[in-house]
């Protein structure tokens, strides 16, 4: 937490504004700034990664077969049928990640990365049960080695709408580090500063129901999804 | 022009309240502070856009706002043959990527645009090699300093043509902005250089002053965050694929709703509250088009928060059977803590159908 817990406005830069024109800044306001920045680094360190809106009357059940009614792990979801299909499957590509900035805190013990978090509403109908997994593979490896947390899985038999929430804290065993040199354009133009390391994970979200029913009744939903580092 | 080196997370805890009143600051305490203000706004890029699971031939539009430090946008595409029973043969995929400003251009065939979105046909993979379970990498960089001599302003289009053939997909495009790894005193923003303020070296006015320290913080703030953004494939004949509606009063989007009411994207936006109204203004547009009908409708797609005056809507939407995206609206999200999104659309009368292909809900706060 920064000194004050909260950004501190300012003049803007122009005319009028703190250490315009040589002016030196004074102890008070150079304060304010120092938090400032000190705040500024914590609430950036939090960014949403993506959005999805969600699949509708999804209805193939887990690879384990429909006495499956667990929370799954991603190897679980069957992963050769797509939305059209009745399958639950998301791939969302390739993130990066810093540490994140308050590393003596409780939370960032076990989340150096920041913690993923999807959040989205589901139901299931007919009393099944509908699995949902939130996994991340180090890199940009592929699904199989693709690892989850407990609270990065969960079950509902819901009828009603309810919220869902998955979380999963990433730490070492999630990510892989990676140099960072972008290479732009058709000619590969690599900048002499622009290059640097940062952590690499390639996250997915797979969802199943225990009917494997294609009918009405039998079929579940998880729609308006949406991905989240909460790195602060 | 001076650059450097920026390690992200180098300085994020300084002493804040090491300034005394009579004492000039020290060496270190200058370039702590830099440090600090340096990964507040060039660490941790938050633009970014993505589809998932693009099955058949179409195009794709993201509304995308560039952050001004930001300097590198990666794309990336992963391509895999969906059709567990497909067998080896023809899959392929072909991207065709275009960024525009509305009014200017960057078609695929210009050199910013990356190899790999250049309409290239590429192999998607089947099962058997790997299909869905790894896929083929297609990634590239694009120079935003150089995209920015051609299009002006910051509010672009990134669209992708996507061509399918045979049972290829991709499994997802995206596009996220890549964190800032130098210092460069000749671009605005572009973060504070530590040496401006080492021992014996007088602090001047800008760009050496502390003034930069102040515009650095700003452009920690203004730093682009997307909270939202969602495109669907431009098509106006399948109603279980891209949202529609056609009720003439304010009701939930199909295929955004949740059993008929409008469905929520749940979202957190950063704690930085407008002061006035203790909530954090956001701001939000919508790709759209209409079909059926009389041309002399209109039509109207608002947006829901926890905040206060919420709803915020588009004015009339002029019928167009043209994809066009909506004039910005500016709207308010909860300060710091979870709140919910609802997208909700109405026509003006019965008849025609309103269609929305992409949304993008993004933080507006200023310093």
């Amino acid at each position: 937490m920064s000194l004050l817990g909260k950004y501190m406005p300012h003049p803007t830069i122009g005319s009028g504004s703190w250490g315009d024109a040589n002016d030196p800044l004074d102890a008070g306001r150079w304060t304010m700034l120092r938090q400032n920045a000190v705040f500024l680094v914590q609430e950036n360190a939090s960014r949403h990664l993506a959005a999805h809106p969600g699949f509708r009357d999804l209805y193939r059940a887990s690879t384990n077969g429909t006495s499956f009614t667990d929370a799954p792990q991603l190897q679980q979801i069957p992963l050769t049928y797509t939305r059209k299909t009745g399958g639950a499957f998301i791939d969302f590509g390739v993130h990066w990640f810093h540490t994140a900035p308050l590393q003596d805190t409780a939370a960032a013990v076990s989340a150096h990365y920041g913690t993923l978090q999807l959040r989205a509403r589901w139901k299931v109908e007919g009393g099944y049960t509908c699995g949902a997994v939130l996994a991340v593979s180090p890199g940009a490896e592929g699904p199989f080695v693709a690892q989850t947390a407990d609270s990065g899985r969960d079950t509902t038999t819901s009828a009603t709408w309810a919220d869902l929430s998955l979380d999963v804290p990433l730490s070492d065993a999630f990510v892989r580090e990676a140099s960072m040199i972008p290479a732009a354009g058709a000619a590969g133009t690599v900048d002499t500063y622009q290059r640097g390391v940062v952590r690499m994970g390639r996250i997915f979200a797979g969802f199943y129901c225990s009917s494997n029913t294609n009918s009405a009744g039998s079929r579940a939903s998880v729609v308006n999804i949406s991905l989240r580092l909460s790195g602060g | 022009m001076t650059q450097s080196q920026h390690v992200p997370r180098l300085q994020t805890a300084i002493p804040e309240t090491s300034p005394r009143i009579g004492v000039p600051p020290t060496m270190a305490e200058m370039t702590q502070h830099a440090g600090c203000v340096n990964c507040a706004s060039l660490d941790d890029m938050a633009a970014h856009f993505g589809g998932y699971e693009l099955l058949d031939s179409g195009t794709w539009s993201w509304s995308y706002v560039r952050t001004p430090q930001a300097r590198y946008l990666c794309l990336r595409a992963i391509l895999a043959t969906l059709d567990a029973t497909a067998a080896g043969g023809t899959h392929t995929v072909k991207l065709d990527v275009s960024i525009s400003d509305g009014t200017n251009t960057v078609a695929s065939s210009d050199a910013m645009i990356p190899y790999g979105f250049k309409n290239e046909v590429h192999n998607s993979p089947t099962n058997v090699l790997g299909g869905r379970f790894d896929g083929v990498h297609v990634v590239g960089y694009v120079d935003l300093d150089a995209l920015d001599d051609t299009l002006t302003g910051s509010e672009w289009i990134v669209s992708v043509a996507v061509t399918i053939a045979g049972s290829g997909a991709a499994l997802v495009f995206q596009g996220w902005e890549a964190p800032c790894f130098a210092v460069d005193d000749n671009v605005t923003g572009r973060g504070v250089l530590l040496g401006n303020y080492a021992r014996d070296v007088e602090i001047a006015d800008t760009p050496l002053g502390t003034e930069e320290l102040i515009t650095a913080d700003e452009y920690g703030v203004t730093a682009q965050r997307t909270l939202v953004s969602i495109a669907w494939r431009q098509q106006v004949a399948d109603t279980a694929e891209t949202p529609n509606a056609t009720g003439t009063s304010y009701g939930a989007l199909a295929l955004l709703d949740e059993g008929g009411s409008a469905g929520t994207f749940a979202t957190r936006s950063r704690t930085l509250p407008e002061p006035t109204t203790g909530d954090v203004p956001i701001r939000f547009r919508v790709l759209y088009r209409f079909s059926g009908g009389a041309a002399t409708e209109t039509g109207n797609v608002r947006i829901a928060s926890g905040a206060a005056g919420s709803p915020w809507a588009t004015s009339a939407l002029s019928y167009t059977t043209s994809w066009t995206w909506s004039a910005w609206v500016t709207a308010a999200h909860r300060s710091g803590v979870a709140d919910a999104l609802a997208l909700a659309a109405q026509v003006s009368a019965g008849g025609p159908t309103l269609w929305v292909a992409a949304v993008h809900v993004m933080e507006a706060c200023a310093p």
